[in-house]
């Protein structure tokens, strides 16, 4: 009795814990890279985990940092709001939005001016 | 107040010594320093909380049947009020909140960060558990054996001891975002930088850091770039951070700040300050490296490089950021507490 007691008050508890953290859920996907930032069309897979956002799988430059992070709204990265950013070879920073069904990425140097824009649009199966 | 007889005080021990209770002690140690780095998600949140409203009457029921001839349905009401009263003070209040912390760095020598979540109240079902479960124990641990003392007096250790080491899986559990500074100044070349810190001790990743500051000279020994604030997620955008290289001061090593027209220049001269970092240690949050040696850690510093193969006079230089009545300012100082360069940072919105 006792111990069932104890194991109900344990699930009880558990089942109703909530969690700070918003980024709990790892995804990833492919996506085409079109645009300025990359010198020919490419695929490369997309991911984030811990509200860590990294790029891989390219086969040339992409253009893009391959790393970056969830801005203050952490949401699916379908949903852009995230950053990339990187200072290899040289700063840029680049802003993903989501624009109808695909990503844009707005990039700038360390001088907050323009460098290029990338479109991430998943491959039609 | 009479004091308990030998056999009143086992009793109360023994009421401890089961498996329960141990392995209540067991899961808050292994959640504590093992799980919630490993897993960190809503379990892991909990599991703690779980533990310490549970052990938290138990483990005063029994200290009180050590010290004091009490019966032992009367000592685990008492236990049950002071968990219900610690553990919601710790939870609802900032005061209390910050004298625990200091309570802990007093005992334990160590900083604890306290994580507040108001459903963390729901543990608190485990109190009355705790009692049913208590007088069970104190109804069987009179007949108990001399095993089950000792592992009451073992829990009641360790118990203790976990109670107060309990931590968070970090010392911030909630997402803080990178925040974008544009930085114009004196400090580096100026332009947009990227700062970051992370959960676990607020350590700093600047992207761009040439733009802040210069970046290192390989008379560096060690840097620490730290978040030093209290508010979780960190607010980076409101200062409170800073940067702090101990580095050599000999000659043959450059200041890690390319400072032209300050004190600078005086480093070969100035002994870094030698003697300034023990004396200003406690006047900074990040804390200045320790005098005296070829090699300093300011606190959880990650090395920039071997140190040189002689011994050199150590010094440091500090960089703060501050949010002043005109904006967030990124100031750098010396040991010898000159101003050497200041830089404005304004964060820019995407």
């Amino acid at each position: 009795m006792m111990r069932a007691l104890l194991l109900a008050t344990f699930l009880a508890l558990v089942t109703t814990a909530c969690d700070d953290s918003p980024c709990t859920d790892s995804e990833q996907f492919v996506v085409n890279e079109n645009g300025t930032c990359s010198s020919t069309p490419q695929q490369l897979t997309i991911s984030a985990s811990n509200c860590h956002v990294s790029l891989s799988g390219a086969t040339s430059d992409t253009g893009l940092p391959m790393q970056g992070a969830m801005g203050s709204h952490p949401a699916p990265l379908r949903q852009g709001g995230f950053l990339l950013f990187g200072d290899t070879p040289s700063f840029r920073l680049c802003h993903a939005q989501r624009v109808d069904y695909r990503l844009e990425l707005s990039c700038v140097d360390d001088n907050d001016a323009p460098v290029c824009q990338a479109e991430l649009t998943e491959p039609a199966f | 107040m009479h004091r308990p007889s030998t056999c009143q005080r086992q009793d109360a021990l023994g009421e401890l010594g089961s498996l329960v209770p141990l392995g209540m002690i067991g899961l808050l140690i292994a959640n504590d320093h093992l799980l919630k780095f490993v897993f960190h998600n809503a379990v892991t949140g909990k599991l703690s909380d779980i533990a310490i409203c549970f052990l938290m009457p138990l483990l005063v029921s029994a200290a009180l049947g050590s010290i004091a001839r009490i019966q032992a349905r009367r000592r685990l009401w008492i236990g049950a009020a002071v968990t219900v009263v610690v553990f919601s003070a710790l939870e609802m209040s900032d005061v209390a909140g910050a004298w625990f912390v200091r309570a802990v760095a007093l005992v334990l020598g160590e900083h604890t960060v306290l994580t507040r979540d108001p459903t963390d109240l729901l543990a608190l079902v485990c109190v009355p558990v705790a009692i049913v479960y208590g007088r069970r124990r104190a109804r069987a641990a009179t007949i108990g054996s001399r095993s089950r003392r000792l592992g009451g007096a073992l829990a009641l250790i360790t118990g203790s001891l976990a109670l107060m080491a309990t931590s968070p899986a970090g010392r911030c559990d909630k997402w803080s975002p990178p925040i974008v500074f544009n930085v114009e100044g004196d400090c580096g070349t100026g332009g947009l930088i990227v700062v970051q810190a992370d959960a676990f001790i607020g350590r700093l990743t600047i992207t761009n850091h040439a733009a802040l500051l210069a970046p290192p000279a390989s008379g560096q020994l060690s840097v620490n770039e730290e978040y030093n604030g209290t508010a979780c997620p960190y607010t980076l955008d409101q200062g409170n951070w800073a940067i702090t290289y101990g580095y050599c001061s000999t000659p043959a090593y450059a200041d890690p700040l390319p400072i032209g027209g300050t004190d600078a220049g005086d480093d070969a001269s100035d002994g870094g300050g030698i003697d300034g970092g023990a004396s200003d240690a406690g006047a900074s949050d990040a804390g200045p490296p320790p005098d005296g040696g070829a090699v300093s850690d300011a606190g959880a510093t990650h090395d920039a490089g071997a140190p040189p193969s002689t011994s050199c006079q150590s010094g440091y230089r500090q960089c703060q950021a501050t949010l002043e009545s005109d904006g967030l300012w990124f100031t750098c100082s010396s040991d010898t507490t000159a101003t050497l360069c200041r830089s404005r940072l304004t964060v820019v919105q995407p």
